[in-house]
């Protein structure tokens, strides 16, 4: 007997993305984006490099007296000599600086990563649809045919997602949940254009298969 | 006249800092506000690569304040 139904109800997927997106910006202070964290996931080297450049930079007094160290350094006495006006709201002697949020650790990326497939594996399990085989089912064979080349075409539509999801900064859990809650219109535009393509592409396949 | 600003302001914590000091500001009037599109950090923006807090606008590294003070 399957806990769940073999797909979730729209309405509880709705609500279990809004979960895993308030609640990674709650753990980690920063925005959820999938592809972004995989890619850092496939860089450790950069990603440890970049989180050892940061060490420190949460003191945020320490930040800022490195920041006026690299002011002196790059304007000399004309940062000085030029009298600039405070930003509006602050007096002459500013406000604390704003605290960064510490990236997430590689190890992180790593269980985020982790707990993605046992989520769908939890997923399947509970719906009583788990099963493994090596076949990427009759739909996927009729289109692309059967054996070694249609793993050649999965494996090309996998390096397109990474390069447009590159190439437009973000993919459907940067653009379509994190950016689209917060009204961005490049997210926006960029979610309208995805989904519209693959509405159209569904449509074009489906009228084809027919 | 309009001013024209850098697009990725909003979402920039060293441009949020620039903002709390007016010593710091002459970063954003050479920077942000002026010639952005020289700024290493928007460059690395538009390039898709991983912008680093200590990275500044004129492409050098602020020290690393964890690292272990040398005697």
């Amino acid at each position: 007997m399957s806990l769940l139904e073999e797909y979730w109800p729209a309405g509880l997927g709705a609500l279990a993305l809004a979960a895993v997106s308030l609640g990674t910006y709650l753990g980690t202070g920063r925005l959820l984006g999938v592809s972004g964290m995989l890619a850092r996931l496939l860089r450790p080297r950069e990603t440890m490099r970049l989180a050892r450049s940061e060490r420190g930079l949460t003191d945020t007094e320490a930040l800022a007296r490195a920041l006026e160290a690299a002011t002196r350094a790059e304007f000399g006495g004309g940062c000085d000599a030029v009298p600039l006006p405070p930003p509006p709201g602050v007096t002459a002697a500013g406000r604390p600086l704003p605290a960064s949020i510490p990236r997430p650790p590689w190890a992180a990326l790593a269980v985020f990563a982790a707990c993605t497939a046992l989520g769908g594996l939890l997923s399947a399990t509970l719906s009583g649809t788990l099963s493994f085989h090596w076949d990427l089912g009759p739909v996927h064979g009729r289109l692309f045919s059967e054996g070694p080349t249609s793993w050649v075409i999965l494996l090309l539509g996998g390096v397109l997602v990474g390069f447009g999801t590159q190439m437009a900064g973000g993919c459907t859990s940067g653009h379509g949940l994190s950016g689209c809650s917060r009204l961005q219109p490049a997210s926006l535009l960029a979610t309208v254009c995805f989904f519209g393509t693959a509405v159209l592409l569904s449509l074009l396949l489906a009228r084809i298969m027919a | 006249m309009a001013s024209k600003q850098c697009p990725h302001a909003a979402d920039c914590p060293l441009f949020a800092a620039f903002q709390v000091r007016a010593f710091l500001r002459i970063w954003q009037m050479n920077y942000c506000d002026a010639t952005f599109e020289r700024c290493v950090r928007y460059q690395r923006i538009v390039e898709g690569k991983e912008v680093p807090l200590s990275l500044m606008p004129n492409g050098k590294q602020l020290p690393d304040l964890g690292a272990p003070k040398k005697e």
